[in-house]
């Protein structure tokens, strides 16, 4: 457009133009005359209509030049017969590696159940098995915490991905081997999940046993797990605020204790051992003084006490009545 | 053509003929727009001489170069119009400088070289509220402005030329 408004503005005015460009499509349709800048040897290699020198090429810099983008015998064409097999390699590379690398993961049939746990599941991590009777049907995909506003209680949604050919019933198609209805069924037995360490030293393994008793003593009731299908609608979540019995009895003792009375009285005592062990106390000071002074007047009367002592031991079977003349003399004196 | 001692082109002998569109072409870096910036006196040739008709451009005192540019229109690649005044103002800068004409006269005469580029009726735009394609459109039109008999043009083709915009406003 602004190129024919070039022509027509020179066709009406009269005017020359001078355009520098290296658009093609402008040199050809406006261009009458022209020079071109070889970068190479730095001056003009070529002079002229563009159109001439277009079907009369002084050089192979000015051929390239007018006729790039259009495949001529300097440029090189790919071929879109490599650029379609190149596609296809790629294709099946990415179709070998699926296989190879998802070993089968993509084409497997499973089956999704959800476990709450009331306790912690440290440990527990996705990809962890899923066990039963030591026979791995399945592992965890997902660990979530949820809660609920205004409780103290959380529950551990534990989803995990039971894999259907793992499990096989008599007469039973395999898809239908866990259906709902089974788990459902098994749950009412007893069957629940339960987070027991694999190893000491790699990781916990989530185990869904069949429990033929719920004796407490079996397994740790925080440990435990009731097993849900992923569809919720057909059977609900246990009830959120059941009390926890465990810590029930512990937490009213803790009630009992007056621990801000418990904590008065033994600041205060800290601070009268403090004031009495003071490094500037006058009466610390009066009291070693006194002390001091007591200890040559102690030494004496003990040192007489014994000299009583040994009067009475050996006078004893003299005496018919009345207090020895010394002993009268020594409580005189004290 | 030379930056200092590094020597761009040389031996560069060509003649312009009149009517003529002559283009100056050649790869990236080939020394195009150096030579129109040395055609229209923005640089000066290492050496050799520059001829409008008989008048030798290169050895001109600046009155005479000042008279030889006021024939020529020079339209930048990007339009380079002044972004703080509208269209019609833009062409009727260089009228205000060149010519006696009075203040309407000059508007009628903008609104005439706008309508020659297609711009008609976007008198009182400013360059951002245009698109790119109009922007050099009126560029062209601000060059054609005092009636070049010479008109010196950098890249003609814009990337797109809308034939109808969208105007965003806050």
């Amino acid at each position: 457009m602004l190129d024919d408004l070039i022509l027509d503005l020179r066709d009406s005015l009269g005017a020359t133009v001078v355009v520098v460009t290296h658009e093609l499509a402008s040199i050809f349709t406006i261009g009458n005359n022209s020079v071109f800048l070889d970068a190479e040897t730095r001056t003009i290699t070529a002079s002229g209509d563009p159109k001439e020198l277009l079907a009369h090429p002084p050089n192979p810099t000015v051929h390239r030049f007018l006729t790039r983008g259009k495949g001529n015998k300097y440029e090189h064409k790919v071929s879109p017969t490599l650029i379609g097999a190149f596609v296809v390699g790629a294709l099946a590379l990415l179709i070998v590696a699926v296989i190879a690398f998802g070993s089968g993961q993509l084409f497997r049939k499973t089956q999704e159940f959800i476990l709450y746990f009331d306790g912690s599941v440290n440990g527990l991590r996705i990809g962890a098995p899923v066990k039963v009777k030591g026979v791995e049907i399945g592992s965890v995909k997902d660990i979530k915490l949820e809660t609920e506003l205004g409780s103290q209680i959380h529950k551990i949604p534990v989803i995990i991905e039971i894999d259907l050919k793992k499990v096989i019933r008599r007469g039973v198609a395999p898809e239908k081997a866990m259906d709902p209805n089974t788990i459902r069924e098994f749950v009412k037995q007893g069957l629940h999940g339960q987070l027991q360490t694999e190893s000491l030293v790699t990781r916990s393994a989530l185990r869904g046993t069949r429990l033929v008793s719920r004796n407490p003593a079996h397994a740790s009731s925080s440990r435990r797990a009731t097993i849900f299908n992923t569809r919720r609608s057909q059977l609900s979540p246990p009830s959120w605020n059941r009390p926890r019995r465990p810590l029930s009895g512990s937490s009213r003792r803790l009630d009992d204790i007056d621990l801000k009375r418990l904590i008065d009285s033994l600041t205060k005592t800290s601070d009268g051992v403090g004031q009495l062990v003071s490094v500037n106390s006058p009466t610390l000071k009066s009291i070693l003084q006194s002390v001091d002074q007591a200890m040559p007047q102690l030494r004496g009367a003990i040192s007489r006490l014994s000299e009583v002592g040994s009067y009475s031991k050996h006078q004893r079977h003299k005496r018919v009545s009345g207090p020895p003349p010394d002993l009268d003399r020594c409580a005189e004196r004290y | 053509m030379a930056y200092g001692s590094f020597v761009l082109m040389r031996d560069l002998n060509f003649t312009i003929n009149d009517g003529d569109v002559f283009i100056i072409m050649g790869g990236s870096g080939s020394g195009k727009s150096t030579l129109l910036r040395h055609l229209i006196g923005l640089n000066e040739p290492a050496q050799g001489e520059i001829f409008y008709r008989a008048d030798n451009f290169t050895k001109a005192d600046p009155a005479k170069r000042q008279e030889i540019l006021r024939r020529t229109g020079v339209l930048f690649q990007s339009g380079a119009l002044w972004s703080s005044m509208t269209l019609a103002e833009n062409i009727g800068l260089a009228l205000e400088e060149y010519t006696d004409l009075n203040p309407h006269e000059i508007r009628e005469i903008a609104s005439l070289k706008l309508a020659l580029v297609g711009l008609k009726g976007f008198e009182d735009y400013y360059p951002s509220e245009i698109s790119g394609g109009m922007q050099k459109r009126a560029g062209l039109s601000r060059a054609m402005a005092l009636d070049p008999e010479i008109l010196f043009s950098t890249n003609l083709r814009p990337a797109s030329i809308p034939l109808a915009h969208v105007c965003w406003t806050i």
